[in-house]
């Protein structure tokens, strides 16, 4: 009875270590293609930086864009790369208003209509090539009288700073 | 009629997997778009509001309940429920480890991976930790990464949302897709991942685990006068919450593992596995 105990707790710590192994390896699980990052839009005409990562192909930003500010209609635009949002739903239900978003390709301005104060859109930016040492830039601005909301600059170099 | 309603009683738990999978995911999403989300992410959420922050604790809880308030409601109406009744959202309407069970079922057997080897709650218990307090330890954040509640949606949703596709195609969506794919859809059961990497499913084992301490909550047991120990149910259990050598003796269960799902029921030649109070 008690060497089955001693059996049962051993193979319980030695799971629960696995466990804890299996998730320690997760959470420092890192894709140079993906990264995830949240902009707050507050006043009008800041500037701020946004980290992505340091790699030469194509990398998706994962960008959670929360409006604090009052301007609803949105122009996206930056060079070198392509913008989506997963908004609107593929089948909208008729009791629910959703952002009409258009544009977005490589070089084209992505517009965003009907982002309610408080409303995060969730973006992704899709970077076709990082080259070293380039910097691009994303300009926010409000697309009913095209005034300049924010502009982000996308610096390479992930978390330790950037050649911004 | 009568072939109706033995269908619906045959293939009952079937239905409810349908439904949820209508409710909350793509391309209806239903629950989602009341929520203002199109998929499981953001006010819907369930999983991430209880990790730690390292911003500060409270801080951080509070910002977490505040945007994923859906969610929040939603995993307090499965605790809730599973106190009393037992594992029933995971069993019957989660949306999540119902598609990967429906697949797996269509999976050929010889393809399907055994993970029953595996104690899966000290397993599960042990990378729960980690995915509560890794970022409080500076381990680093398990957080969207691995998500079965957005891979699942992504997929569901790919052939109509460019975006999701986009997702899937990256290395951390693709890593997601191998995970979701080894644990769910080519697992026995389709439900390694819910067993063994599910935050929900481990906050929802403990609240079972709980409940089942009670007379008067309602849970699987086996009536062990009746049993005759064939190791049917162990058989069948898709998280292998069942244990027992099948030589006689009455398997003993894991109210920490049980999914509620009642497929040993079905399969007891003697009725002895009851779905009840005590």
């Amino acid at each position: 009875m008690g060497r089955n105990r001693l059996k049962t707790a051993l193979k319980t710590a030695l799971f629960a270590g696995l466990g804890l192994v299996a998730g320690s390896l997760f959470a420092n699980f890192r894709s140079p293609d993906y990264r995830h990052a949240s902009l707050i839009l507050k006043k009008t005409g800041e500037s701020g930086l946004l980290a992505i990562n340091d790699y030469s192909g194509r990398q998706v930003v994962a960008l959670s864009l929360k409006n604090l500010q009052p301007a609803s209609d949105l122009i996206l635009q930056g060079e070198g790369f392509a913008i989506q949002s997963w908004y609107p739903p593929a089948l909208p239900l008729p009791f629910k208003s959703w952002p009409v978003v258009s544009g977005g390709k490589s070089g084209e301005e992505f517009r965003a209509r009907g982002v309610r104060l408080g409303q995060r859109l969730p973006l992704y930016l899709i970077v076709e090539g990082n080259e070293a040492g380039g910097c691009r830039e994303l300009t926010i601005r409000n697309g009913a009288n095209g005034a300049l909301i924010r502009t982000v600059h996308l610096t390479p170099g992930g978390d330790n700073g950037g050649h911004h | 009629m009568a072939a109706i309603t033995e269908f619906m009683g045959r293939h009952r738990r079937t239905l409810f997997i349908a439904l949820g999978l209508l409710l909350f995911l793509p391309p209806l999403s239903l629950l989602p778009q009341l929520a203002g989300e199109v998929n499981m992410c953001g006010a819907v959420c369930p999983r991430m509001f209880f990790i730690l922050s390292p911003k500060g604790i409270w801080a951080g809880l509070i910002k977490g309940v505040q945007n994923a308030w859906f969610g929040v409601a939603l995993v307090g109406l499965i605790l809730s429920a599973t106190f009393f009744f037992g594992r029933l959202w995971c069993s019957h309407l989660c949306p999540i480890g119902g598609a990967t069970e429906l697949v797996s079922r269509a999976t050929p057997s010889r393809l399907k991976l055994d993970y029953s080897f595996l104690p899966a709650p000290a397993f599960r218990y042990g990378y729960f930790a980690i995915y509560a307090v890794g970022g409080l330890l500076g381990i680093g954040s398990i957080a969207c990464k691995f998500c079965n509640f957005r891979i699942i949606p992504f997929l569901a949703g790919a052939p109509f949302v460019p975006a999701f596709r986009t997702y899937l195609f990256t290395g951390m969506g693709m890593a997601g897709v191998a995970v979701i794919l080894l644990t769910g859809f080519l697992a026995r059961g389709g439900r390694g991942y819910c067993n063994l990497l599910c935050p929900v499913g481990a906050l929802d084992g403990l609240s079972n685990w709980l409940g089942g301490k009670f007379r008067f909550n309602r849970r699987m047991r086996t009536d062990e006068t009746r049993c005759h120990g064939c190791g049917q149910c162990v058989s069948v259990c898709p998280v292998w919450a069942l244990r027992g050598e099948g030589k006689g003796r009455p398997p003993v269960r894991d109210q920490l593992a049980c999914l509620s799902c009642r497929e040993c029921t079905q399969a007891c030649p003697q009725g002895a596995i009851s779905y009840g109070r005590r």
